[in-house]
């Protein structure tokens, strides 16, 4: 302990005493982290695989050679193909997490019986009352990786000592076992595979890039302003950092100094929320126990949400008619839903009953939830992958809700780079952009090519959809036509808005600028004008001419 | 822990001292940021843009919307026909999390109040069907979620226009646009490349005190 007391390191800390305080109290954070984690659960165990994981048809995992071919996460698969002819390209939704889940979690359970599973191949342990028990975390450390090593590398590969190599080595089984104070550090040490001594996280983040931490946003901001390192940006003054970066920049400072501590912590909430489901007749099989759970479930993730929470962690408590007992900690970072969390159940049982030595010798009694983590509905918290938990599901909630009254469906617009106000965007439905999110913001935003004969200057904010047919004429009459070199025939004095009889006096035009619409299609190509025009009543207005027809296409509120 | 937290002296506020500041107000970060009181809106209020057709109501709003963004918030707009969505993304709005409800009909109420429920941001244009116990609803609503309603209204008359609108006596802020200069075009020549707006709005809170702003945007 005397190691432990005033080690905060050679670098002056801007923290309080107190928070010190509380990092002493905090658990050491022992995080064991599968690099190639969704290949290892399809069952892949050719260390030399050409393979990706795709999500909608954007690459979301590499394996170790598709990484050495030169695809990035965030490719499109098919571009991806067009490297690499012979990849083979896995869909996300046809892997199968919860039978690894299983044989990993119940090797690491052998160490500590407290496990909290985190989604994509994390676990992690409260290492303080286990690293005793096993002779110091080194030892603790080594002896779960050679537990692990032994598991997951299959036996054509064969000798004990070799499969430790192996899964130090970049290959598809590589994993990482760090111990250190807070999940953050444990997180970046697990990519080293290193144990980083209580109260040293600062030190030993100082010099490590920025680029570790999970804020793209905030990370390129901190690039761009000359903060290279973690140290340097824990050196910035919190309070100000807090001004700047609101929440989401206060964590990523405590992260950066070593004194994240959030995670692994139980948030104290009202037991009220726990629930707890008895059978009258224990039941035998996994599906029946996770069908007659959602009616429970549903209701607690409801009332968590009417409070305004959203469960992130949540053990479940499964007991069997003869007393046998099995408890598990779930993560996932967005969130449950009763989906999500009855699979997780199901997952557990079956795990439970297919391992002899736990297995119980009766049906399932008791199931209980227990809420363990919960996060305020719509604030930014930071995913352990550095997504921002958005209230993705509120959102759709709501908008189903709207549907239900208007009766029409909501929606969300999608550029695509035009020459015309209006014709340049796309109406997409909430449903299928909610669903692809992600895929956009992983795409090109091109938002603004450049096309020749755009808009000029400002863009109207009103677009009218109908045409609202107007004639230009000169204060003599005359009416106003674009000549064929783009000029006018005459000097607008009034335009008239037809149908409704009102004219209105110009006050000052644009220039003229002529377009070809579809010159590609020549049945529908069409020759038209723009023209800016100003006028005291309508203000500013975008007119256009098409065929010697004058209609206003836009107005500048 | 040294989080700042901002504690409330004044006696009789309704607002909890454990809320951070970002959970109590909205800091607009843009050319509006000189609008409003120390630059910032109040979380749980109704914000009334007034002015004609053309005074730059709607960008004005887009232009708050984009302030918005900044927090990565997301928005509905409710009633929005013929809006300009270039416009919108080239002032900053995400439109990524832009949900639109193009015609509620006149369900403006009900659909407003599950919005509100969800997104932070809420804006309604012209809510002409909006009953006066409705609009109250809304408000008690608004205050529970901590959400922000716009409220559009497109004014017939030049000056003093705002006052005809219902929502004008229970908005928190009130931004009338009087009229508005386009810059850059002559007879033939040029295009639009500067506009002004003229604003002035009133803040409830300090006993309707008035200031008087010219932006370009």
């Amino acid at each position: 302990m005397g190691k432990r007391s005033g080690k905060v390191g050679s670098r002056r800390s801007q923290y309080s005493l107190f928070d010190q305080i509380e990092l002493q109290h905090a658990p050491r954070v022992l995080l064991v982290e599968f690099f190639y984690w969704p290949f290892l659960a399809f069952g892949l165990n050719d260390p030399d695989l050409l393979a990706v994981v795709a999500d909608k048809g954007v690459v979301k995992a590499l394996s170790p050679r598709a990484k050495k071919e030169g695809i990035v996460v965030g490719d499109r698969a098919r571009t991806a193909i067009s490297v690499a002819p012979d990849l083979m390209v896995i869909s996300s939704d046809l892997i199968d997490h919860g039978k690894l889940i299983f044989r990993v979690s119940s090797i690491l359970e052998k160490f500590s019986p407290l496990l909290e599973v985190f989604d994509q191949g994390v676990w992690a342990i409260n290492a303080k009352g286990p690293s005793r028990y096993f002779g110091g975390e080194a030892s603790l450390a080594q002896q779960i990786r050679e537990a692990l090593a032994e598991e997951i590398v299959p036996d054509s590969f064969t000798g004990k000592c070799q499969k430790t190599a192996l899964s130090n080595q970049d290959s598809l089984f590589s994993f990482g076992v760090s111990i250190a104070d807070g999940i953050f550090t444990a997180r970046v040490a697990a990519k080293r595979s290193l144990i980083i001594p209580a109260g040293e996280s600062g030190a030993f983040l100082a010099p490590l890039p920025v680029t570790e931490l999970p804020d793209g946003e905030v990370v390129e901001l901190l690039t761009r302003l000359g903060i290279a390192s973690l140290g340097e940006f824990a050196d910035l003054d919190f309070n100000l950092v807090m001004q700047r970066f609101e929440t989401t920049g206060a964590l990523l400072h405590r992260m950066a100094s070593g004194l994240d501590t959030s995670l692994l912590e139980p948030v104290k909430i009202k037991d009220d929320f726990n629930q707890k489901i008895e059978f009258e007749d224990p039941v035998e099989t996994a599906s029946a126990v996770a069908f007659s759970c959602r009616a429970a479930a549903d209701y607690m993730l409801k009332r968590l949400l009417e409070d305004g929470y959203i469960c992130q962690s949540l053990r479940v408590v499964l007991l069997s008619d003869n007393g046998e007992e099995s408890i598990r900690d779930w993560s996932i970072q967005d969130g449950f839903s009763s989906n999500s969390l009855l699979e997780r159940v199901r997952w557990q049982l079956e795990s439970w009953s297919c391992d002899p030595e736990t297995a119980p010798s009766a049906g399932v009694k008791i199931v209980q939830f227990l809420p363990q983590r919960v996060v305020l509905a719509g604030t930014n918290q930071l995913g352990l992958d550095g997504s921002e938990r958005t209230s993705l599901a509120k959102v759709s909630q709501a908008l189903s809700r709207v549907d239900s009254i208007v009766g029409k469906g909501s929606a969300f617009a999608k550029l695509k780079g035009s020459r015309t106000a209006r014709g340049s965007v796309d109406m997409v439905s909430w449903q299928m952009h909610l669903f692809q999110v992600e895929e956009a913001d992983n795409g090109q935003g091109g938002d603004k090519p450049p096309w020749p004969g755009r808009l000029l200057g400002l863009i109207p904010a009103i677009c009218f959809e109908s045409e609202v047919r107007v004639d230009i004429t000169a204060e003599d009459g005359m009416a106003v036509v674009v000549r064929p070199d783009a000029s006018l025939s005459g000097k607008p004095y009034w335009i008239c808005i037809l149908g409704t009889g009102s004219r209105f006096r110009v006050e000052k035009w644009s220039a003229v600028w002529p377009m070809m619409e579809r010159w590609w299609d020549q049945s529908h190509s069409t020759r038209v004008a723009r023209m800016q025009i100003v006028t005291e009543e309508l203000g500013a207005v975008l007119v256009k001419s098409n065929g010697g027809k004058w209609s206003i296409e836009g107005a500048y509120d | 822990m040294n989080y700042s937290i901002e504690r409330s002296h004044i006696a009789g506020s309704l607002s909890s001292p454990q809320l951070l500041s970002s959970q109590r107000y909205f800091e607009v970060t843009n050319c509006l940021r000189d609008v409003f009181p120390l630059g910032r809106v109040q979380r749980g209020s109704v914000l009334l843009f007034a002015g004609m057709q053309n005074s730059g109501v709607t960008s004005t709003v887009f232009e708050f919307l984009s302030a918005m963004e900044i927090r990565n918030d997301w928005c509905a707009l409710v009633g929005f026909e013929n809006l300009g969505f270039l416009a919108a993304s080239e002032k900053g709005v995400d439109l990524k999390k832009l949900a639109l409800i193009p015609d509620p009909g006149k369900a403006v109420a009900q659909v407003a109040a599950v919005l509100l429920e969800a997104f932070p941001v809420v804006v309604v244009k012209n809510p002409r069907f909006i009953s006066r116990s409705q609009a109250r609803n809304l408000i008690a609503r608004i205050k529970v979620h901590k959400s922000i309603m716009v409220v559009i209204w497109h004014t017939l008359h030049v000056n003093g226009g705002a006052e005809s609108s219902p929502w004008f006596s229970l908005s928190d802020y009130v931004i009338e646009h009087s009229i508005s200069g386009f810059y850059g075009l002559g007879e033939g020549d040029g295009f639009i490349k500067e506009r002004t707006v003229s604003l002035s709005l009133n803040y409830k809170r300090s006993n309707w005190m008035s200031r008087n702003i010219q932006l370009s945007i």
